[in-house]
């Protein structure tokens, strides 16, 4: 599963979570249960609007019971675990640094990724009305992206330009490695050369 | 296979009929990987967790409660659920959930238009909006009577603003208006935004030196 699949199951689980106790609580202070008969069971505390939030009585409640403290301590580890291991992810910048070649399946052959990026954006600066491009090999080694920035000269259109990538330098980034390489291109214009009026 | 000049008066290739039929293509919008609602969802996990994990242990080894932990416990013993406060709070958590929720099912990156790349296989791309705008004030700027532009790109329309420095503002509003939709044209998006075009001849009151 990539990362912004994760982050979106992720990010909407918290979502549902928060969105569900919010509702809660607001029926409960409302009295939304017993106005527009909503069904919930009258023993949830949470129900009453003249109950207090959390009490201390409900708190200590399964303290004596022996499986209280573990399963406390059991959830607590393993929401912070969850989350410390969902935060570093996010510190990863998901390059590959490296890239299984097919083409020489029978020869040990190390590519590095940030070569082929090189390569492949060397090869995009040489086409016309491109003015800059950087090419990050993003994934793993086996199943390695492009994610190139190509930064446009003035009057140059992009459509063009994108031809001739996929033709020229990503055609043959592809060919000699044997990898699929998908690619994924942000076009910008360079600034600066149309005089501002503000 | 030729490359706009500079000037940008080369015809557009094969973009150019792109707005003819904008459903032709499927936009596929670029989806972002959400890292910085994210990182601050994990921040707040991890920090929740964190500190109530060290409490109960903390407290579980003999110690008094922190202060900050028995204020807590006394606010929600204190306070009823029909309590100002509470129901604030618990409207600010429902909005945050829907806030997240959103987050989780809309693609962001809504500076990237999506380009139509039918003919570059393996090969998606996107317009950045302020390159879109660029290249239609340029456009604007090469209409002779053109002195200035000012270029709005929304996701669906753009708002062209020019001051006409010389001739007949009408006239000069249809050849700009036929030269941004050349324009339009070769920026090549899969649904190329509606240009809107006001034109307004020079106030004398604030003409630039």
């Amino acid at each position: 599963m990539s990362r912004t699949a994760v982050n979106r199951t992720l990010l909407a689980l918290v979502g549902l979570v928060l969105l569900a106790g919010g509702l809660l609580l607001l029926a409960g202070g409302l009295d939304l249960n017993h106005r527009w008969h909503l069904g919930l069971p009258s023993d949830w505390t949470v129900t009453d609007p003249h109950h207090a939030v959390l009490d201390p009585a409900d708190r200590v409640r399964w303290r004596g019971d022996g499986w209280w403290w573990p399963s406390v301590f059991a959830a607590l580890g393993v929401v912070a675990l969850l989350s410390l291991w969902w935060l570093l992810a996010q510190l990863r910048t998901g390059t590959a640094d490296r890239v299984a070649v097919p083409a020489a399946a029978d020869v040990p052959v190390r590519l590095r990724g940030g070569a082929l990026a090189q390569a492949v954006a060397d090869g995009a600066e040489q086409i016309p009305g491109v003015s800059r491009a950087r090419v990050r090999i993003l994934g793993r080694a086996r199943r390695p992206r492009a994610r190139i920035t190509l930064t446009l000269a003035p009057g140059a259109a992009p459509g063009p330009v994108l031809h001739e990538l996929a033709a020229g330098p990503l055609g043959d980034a592809r060919r000699t490695t044997g990898v699929s390489l998908p690619a994924e291109a942000r076009v910008r214009v360079e600034s600066g050369s149309v005089p501002r009026v503000q | 296979m030729s490359v706009a000049s500079p000037a940008g008066t080369a015809p557009a290739p094969a973009a150019a009929d792109a707005p003819d039929r904008p459903d032709a293509v499927r936009a596929r919008r670029f989806w972002s990987a959400r890292r910085n609602a994210a990182a601050l969802a994990a921040l707040v996990a991890v920090a929740a967790a964190g500190a109530l994990l060290y409490e109960e242990i903390y407290i579980r080894s003999g110690n008094r409660a922190h202060a900050w932990r028995t204020w807590i416990s006394d606010q929600l013993a204190d306070r009823h659920l029909d309590d100002a406060w509470v129901i604030a709070g618990s409207a600010v958590v429902c909005a945050l959930g829907l806030w997240l929720l959103l987050l989780a099912a809309t693609p962001g990156l809504r500076r990237l238009l999506p380009l139509a790349t039918e003919d570059t296989g393996g090969l998606r791309a996107a317009l950045d909006r302020r390159a879109a705008a660029a290249m239609l004030r340029r456009a604007a700027l090469e209409t002779p009577g053109v002195r200035e532009a000012g270029v709005k790109v929304g996701r669906r329309r753009a708002r062209v603003r020019a001051v006409v420095g010389f001739g007949d503002p009408g006239e000069v509003k249809t050849a700009l208006a036929e030269h941004l939709s050349v324009e339009r044209g070769r920026l090549g998006l899969v649904r190329p935004p509606m240009v809107n075009v006001k034109v307004r001849t020079q106030s004398k009151g604030r003409r630039r030196s």
